[in-house]
């Protein structure tokens, strides 16, 4: 790992913080290798003293802003309010809410992520979600029965 | 403060609930026993400590001395300088060693302008001991921006939070949210903070993570999990 190409690269930003650094590195692999997402790029952002990632699914996706976090620490609403103002990109629509996805490592490699969103967000509405939920279920359950 | 029925507030008047939760959205919990087993809870309504607090400060009800034993409601409503009048009061039987609510309930339209000067809330008294701690202080601010935004709240503890976020009457809509009210500056361990999101996430409920600083302007951070990673 400590010759990747990317990982060197991650460890030469203005970061010092190793735990993190392999935190983004894991989930840049996480990503683009495990979920083959079409572009992962890191970013150092000093004043977070924080690797991020901009990553798109597909090539005609938007970026997205992945800030990668060892399960092990603890923020405080503040901190993660200050991550979401700095690490986030500028949006065209001034209207929309400031939105990033905290990526959480845990020891084992397993990634968890979350959308933190500036405001409240109401979660989607409830026929939807079942509508896809019965779908995913019917498929799993055919693939069972096969 | 080691009495745990002091602090209570309690509202005893069926008109007054509805009143309660119909002109100013708020629920309280009803505690009473059931009349039989298997029936739901009956009144008195509970309420949380800073929905009493609004109702009061906003001048919407008034929170009444518990009369001390042997002694009528009357005595307690002689206490604080406030005579029945026309309105009903809230409290009708012998109260346990609680604060009562007092509404107008037989007027309709905005609520009238409060008697007196709004209580002092912020000072914790014998009866009211939630005054001046950094938590319900703390819940207070978060609460009263919620509210005034139009949502309805109740208490969260069934999803282990501060309050549940309602968009609707609770009766009718399911929450939405699930509050936090961390102290500034807390570190939340990011494991606790995954099972709360989680669970959320699979109630169709936000995190919300709330902070209204006194005098500062309130900061709301949902957090989702995306099923789609």
């Amino acid at each position: 790992m400590a010759t990747h190409p990317t990982f060197t690269e991650m460890m030469s930003l203005d970061i010092s913080d190793g735990a993190q650094i392999y935190a983004a590195f894991v989930v840049y692999l996480d990503l683009l290798e495990g979920r083959n997402w079409y572009e992962v790029k890191h970013v150092g952002v000093a004043e977070l003293q924080l690797v991020c990632l901009h990553a798109r699914e597909r090539e005609q996706d938007s970026l997205q802003v992945m800030v990668p976090v060892p399960v092990h620490i603890s923020l405080s609403h503040e901190r993660i309010r200050e991550i979401m103002k700095k690490a986030s990109l500028p949006q065209d629509d001034p209207n929309t809410p400031l939105s990033v996805t905290l990526a959480i490592v845990e020891s084992d490699s397993t990634v968890v992520y979350y959308k933190m969103t500036d405001g409240f967000v109401i979660p989607d509405p409830p026929d939807d979600t079942e509508d896809v939920d019965n779908k995913q279920w019917r498929k799993k359950r055919k693939k069972l029965f096969k | 403060m080691g009495d745990p029925e002091r602090g209570r507030v309690l509202v005893w008047g069926a008109g007054a609930a509805r009143a309660l939760r119909e002109r100013y959205r708020v629920s309280g919990v009803l505690v009473g026993a059931p009349p039989r087993r298997g029936r739901g809870r009956r009144l008195p309504l509970q309420l949380l400590p800073e929905e009493a607090r609004l109702l009061a400060e906003s001048g919407a009800a008034l929170l009444l001395h518990p009369p001390e034993r042997g002694e009528g409601p009357e005595a307690a409503l002689a206490e604080v300088g406030q005579s029945c009048g026309p309105t009903p009061t809230c409290s009708s039987t012998a109260p346990p060693p609680a604060l009562l609510v007092q509404l107008p309930t037989a007027r309709e339209g905005p609520p009238p302008p409060a008697p007196h000067p709004p209580p002092d809330l912020s000072r914790p008294t014998p009866h009211w001991p939630h005054g001046g701690r950094p938590g319900h202080e703390r819940r207070y601010r978060v609460y009263r921006d919620l509210w005034g935004r139009g949502l309805h709240l109740t208490a969260g503890g069934k999803f282990g939070g501060d309050f549940l976020v309602y968009p609707g009457p609770p009766e009718r809509f399911h929450a939405a949210a699930v509050a936090l009210c961390p102290p500034p500056g807390a570190a939340l361990a990011l494991g606790a903070l995954v099972a709360a999101a989680r669970l959320g996430t699979h109630v169709r409920k936000t995190l919300l993570l709330c902070a209204a600083p006194a005098g500062g302007a309130p900061a709301y951070t949902s957090l989702q999990w995306r099923g789609d990673l």
